[in-house]
């Protein structure tokens, strides 16, 4: 084989590599803009369900003083009947290293797959360095409960996508990159993510608005208060010219 | 073989480049900031006198402040009102193992009030919450509270000491219970009607359970039904509640089912109770309930009448409750609909930082002549305020709740007026006061002092300030507490430093010699006199000031213990480039030393060790984030210090015209510096080159490297980090320094 045949086998393979991440969608039958419904008052009934998702804060536990506080979304959220839905459990914790064992936590997460109308699990849980064997379990247990097939997704810390990389390995079916609230070290336009799950999408914030983003990944777009149907077009609009 | 091995390089070569990322920043870090002024409340909403008002306050403190400027004042009874202590961490009763999920107290209490009677079963499992399933609608909400367990706890108690634990009917009573709070979260349960024959007080307290499930299970109607022909019962000891429970029904309607006009029906209900006298016993659930219908029905009307609840000489019982109405219901105003607001409500909306009109606080003080709207006229006013305000301003006396903030807003506009003289004539009073006033206030008093400097020194005096709190950005704003934060221990205990305003003058406008004069003439507290030598001495390095730079050095070898040697190899260094050498070895040696003042904590990490957040040998000053502590320079002002400055920047006009051209010189020639990696490396690589034998000359080229890692880089970081290190290699690499040196870092 001449030196260019072998360049250009060596291209395709690198293309191949590099696609292969993003060749089978990650969260099937979902839309390619998944808005986050946080703790407000959401009525979303203006929203087309073919064009987005919602991810909606469905449960927050605490885990502090050795006891498991779960405080349930305490906000009506209004969707059309169509809409896919997420169901977002948020973990929050000391980082004094006081955490459960997982396996008394992980029913109760894996419980919400059960709830009526939720396609997808999504957990969000900003792990720290000594945290992450209890969430590495957590995953694991709270996957091994919910159904077959059943996605569940993670968000992460950029971090994690890149330069770290502890969350490869996990039993996800992806890991969306929240590329805001980043403090001082903010997001590059241009920058990519090493880690494989975290390749499908990429998480926005409305009011952190970003020069470019990533091609082709699903786009999820928080939202700090309620959503209004002004919001909900812009947000379509922006995540569109990155599809 | 050799050829394919060679492929077989390229290939994976060629896969490893095109899918490689690029670099990606990571999350955080949030950095410790100094607070000189509380932005969002005040030090003490109580103190007296009381502190300069913000329109950055938390509305909370603002509605406090309004009521001491009208009179009302502020004592223990609305402090407790205003500001309650946070509630109690609901408590894991004896007995349940750790990290179980927690239930509310209350449920909790029920469950251990429970195994009080004899053969009770195990309990069901008790979710509070419920969930709506109808598709489209995701709605949680707490359907069992707190009282329904303390009515059941309250009740249980009663059957026991009237009947004994003995009496089979109590088995039989709790079981109907726990039916009822099955209904909490799962699907309807009924309790049992009551046994043939059974005690009448079961029988009554049967139906009302059966009602009460009914009730948790969402069917209203039937629910209502049953609570109506309860309060019928002349025999039952519900009768005076069910009414009550019947208007709650109503609400229920209105607000999961949603059927509005069930609001109305509500309000009828529960006016019809506080009507009843008979009903007594509920009149203030009922009150309180009422008070809920009406901020649904007639949220204006009801807005402005807790406006008069809050502001009332003689607090009313409910005003905590009231307080925490009126702040919902202000924050869910439609502005657009609003007519005619009470005073308060107008006032705070203008105050905020709003869209209000800026005239209008001027029309309302106008037409009201009242001190909150003086303040609000004075803070909105920019320059050339009415003189008929400014009249105003000045009968305020000092005994005055509004004096701090009148003086602090006249002040303000006197300086934007350039009407400086008057300004320090007011302000000199004022400070001669000081300690009276809370510190943040104290702080904004000093700052406005220090804009209008008229000399030197008097610049130095009000630039010194001691911070009030700490905080990563304005809504963790906190008093410094270093068990918290052992990092700032040094500062707990009224340490002063510079706030941003200071250390842009300083680090811009002021010349050399005078900061150097202000050092070795000990016009600075001792630690903040050691950073600002250093500080100096660096900046007198890299200008090539001798004049300077030797007296401080020397002054730096008795403060700066650690330093005394290196500083000795400067100050006997025999040529420039050996000075230079002796410097830059010095600063390589120390990561945080740099040739300008941070503003308030700086740099936390002591000098001479490595900082985690990259805070390591300086950035070129004119492109830096870590700069010249300047709003230009990659820094905002703190919200308070916006107040004076608004997007201008502080000028040293105190200066003669040639120390203004001096610094200005001296500005210049240092903008003109690459970033201190690249500086310091290229000093050392000259040195070392002609002077190979130097035994500081491995060390240097590998701290020189290091800098390249750990340091602020520039484009030309990595070729320095490259020459550096193949220097060393080539030159010293038997030396620990060259072994400990694997790699060099091109990191722009």
């Amino acid at each position: 084989m001449s030196f260019g045949r072998y360049c250009l086998s060596g291209v395709a393979v690198a293309l191949t590599v590099a696609c292969c991440g993003c060749a089978r969608d990650r969260l099937p039958g979902f839309p390619r803009v998944i808005l986050w419904a946080w703790e407000s008052p959401q009525n979303l009934s203006f929203l087309d369900p073919r064009e987005a998702g919602v991810a909606f804060l469905a449960k927050t536990f605490v885990l502090a003083d050795r006891q498991i506080i779960a405080r349930p979304r305490l906000q009506p959220l209004r969707v059309p009947p169509a809409t896919r839905l997420i169901s977002v459990v948020r973990l929050e914790s000391t980082g004094r290293g006081d955490l459960p064992a997982a396996a008394s936590l992980a029913p109760a997460i894996a419980a919400m797959a059960n709830e009526p109308g939720i396609s997808a699990l999504q957990i969000d849980y900003d792990a720290r360095v000594s945290e992450r064997a209890f969430y590495r379990d957590l995953i694991g247990r709270v996957r091994e409960r919910i159904p077959d097939g059943f996605p569940l997704s993670i968000t992460a810390l950029a971090s994690w996508c890149n330069s770290d990389g502890w969350i490869a390995a996990l039993p996800v079916r992806e890991a969306v990159p929240m590329l805001f609230r980043m403090g001082p070290d903010r997001y590059r336009p241009g920058a990519a993510f090493r880690v494989p799950l975290c390749q499908a999408s990429v998480g926005v914030s409305m009011d952190e608005p970003l020069a470019s983003l990533p091609r082709g990944r699903r786009v999820f777009v928080f939202h700090p208060g309620s959503w209004s149907e002004s919001d909900y077009k812009n947000a379509l609009q922006e995540a569109h010219r990155w599809q | 073989m050799a050829v394919r091995v060679a492929r077989l390089a390229v290939l994976v070569l060629l896969v490893a480049v095109l899918t490689s990322p690029t670099d990606l920043s990571s999350c955080g870090p949030f950095l410790t900031t100094a607070v000189f002024t509380f932005s969002r409340q005040p030090d003490d909403p109580g103190a007296a006198p009381m502190g300069i008002l913000l329109p950055t306050f938390y509305r909370s403190n603002l509605i406090v402040a309004y009521r001491r400027l009208i009179g009302v004042g502020f004592d223990d009874a609305a402090r407790k009102a205003f500001f309650p202590p946070p509630p109690k961490p609901e408590h894991p009763p004896n007995g349940v193992p750790a990290w179980g999920v927690l239930l509310p107290t209350a449920t909790q209490d029920w469950l251990a009030a429970r195994k009080k009677v004899p053969g009770a079963p195990e309990p069901p499992k008790i979710d509070v919450y419920r969930r709506d399933r109808t598709p489209g609608d995701y709605d949680e909400y707490v359907n069992c509270p707190d009282d329904a367990f303390r009515t059941a706890s309250t009740t249980l108690g009663d059957r026991l000491a009237r009947y004994g634990a003995a009496n089979p009917e109590l088995l039989d009573w709790l079981r109907g219970q726990d039916d009822v709070f099955a209904n909490c979260s799962g699907s309807p349960v009924n309790p049992n009607p009551p046994p043939e024959g059974g005690s009448a007080w079961l029988q009554a307290d049967r139906a009302y359970q059966i009602a009460a499930a009914s009730f948790y299970a969402g069917d209203f109607d039937r629910a209502e039904a049953e609570f109506r022909a309860i309060a019928a019962d002349q025999r039952s000891p519900w009768r005076t509640s069910a009414p009550y429970l019947v208007a709650r029904c109503s609400i229920r309607r209105a607000t999961l089912s949603h059927q509005p006009e069930a609001m109305m029906q509500a309000q009828t209900q529960l006016e019809n109770i506080l009507k009843n006298d008979s009903l007594k016993p509920v009149h203030a659930a009922a009150a309180s309930l009422l008070a809920f219908v009406n901020a649904r029905l007639d949220p204006d009307r009801r807005l402005h009448e807790l406006s008069q609840s809050i502001l009332a000489k003689t607090p009313s019982p409910s005003l905590a409750q009231d307080f925490t109405d009126y702040l919902f219901l202000f924050y869910k105003l439609d502005w657009s609909k609003l007519n005619q607001p009470d005073d308060l409500t107008d006032w705070l909306s203008t105050f905020l930082v709003s869209p209000a009109p800026a005239d209008h606080a001027l029309e309302r003080w106008r037409a009201t002549q009242s001190l909150p709207w003086l303040v609000a006229a004075l803070t909105r006013s920019q320059a050339g305020a009415p003189p008929d305000l400014l009249q105003a301003a000045d009968q305020v006396q000092s005994d005055s709740p509004a004096y701090a903030t009148v003086a602090f807003q006249t002040v303000r506009l006197l300086e934007n007026s350039k009407e400086s003289a008057d300004a320090r004539r007011r302000l000199d009073a004022i400070l001669a006061e000081r300690t009276k006033y809370p510190p943040s206030t104290a702080n904004l008093f000093l700052a406005e002092r220090m804009r209008v400097a008229e000399s030197w020194e008097a610049f130095l005096r009000y630039a010194l300030r001691v911070p009030v709190g700490s905080g990563y950005d304005y809504e963790s704003e906190a008093p410094i507490d270093p068990a918290a934060d052992p990092q700032l221990k040094a500062f707990a205990g009224g340490r002063p430093i510079f706030d941003m305003d200071a250390t842009t003058v300083l680090n811009r406008q002021i010349p050399l010699h005078l900061v150097a004069d202000a050092v070795e003439r000990g016009a600075l507290p001792a630690p903040l006199r050691s950073v600002v030598a250093r500080a100096a001495w660096a900046r007198a390095v890299l200008l090539d000031d001798d004049a300077v730079a030797e007296p401080l050095a020397r002054l730096l070898q008795k403060i700066e213990p650690a330093w005394n040697q290196p500083l000795g190899d400067y100050l006997k260094a025999a040529d420039r480039s050996a000075k230079r050498f002796s410097a830059a070895y010095l600063m390589l040696r120390n990561p945080g030393a740099r040739p300008y003042l941070d503003p308030g904590f700086g740099r936390l990490t002591p000098i001479g060790k490595l900082d985690s957040f990259r805070d390591n040998w300086w950035c070129a000053p004119a492109k830096g984030e870590q700069g010249a502590g300047s709003p230009g320079m990659g820094w905002a002002w703190s919200p308070p210090m916006s107040l004076l400055y608004g997007a201008s920047r502080p000028q040293a006009t105190f200066l003669t015209e040639a120390d203004q051209a001096q610094a200005a010189q001296e500005w210049a020639k240092l903008a003109g510096f690459p970033g201190a990696p690249s500086f310091l490396s290229a000093v050392a690589l000259e040195y070392v080159k002609a002077h190979p034998n130097d035994p500081r000359a491995p060390e240097a080229l590998a701290l020189a490297v290091r800098s390249t890692r750990y340091g602020c880089a520039d484009a030309d970081t990595g070729k320095q980090s490259k020459a550096a290190f193949q220097l060393l290699h080539a030159r010293y690499a038997s030396t620990d320094w060259a072994k400990k040196t694997r790699y060099w870092y091109s990191l722009h």
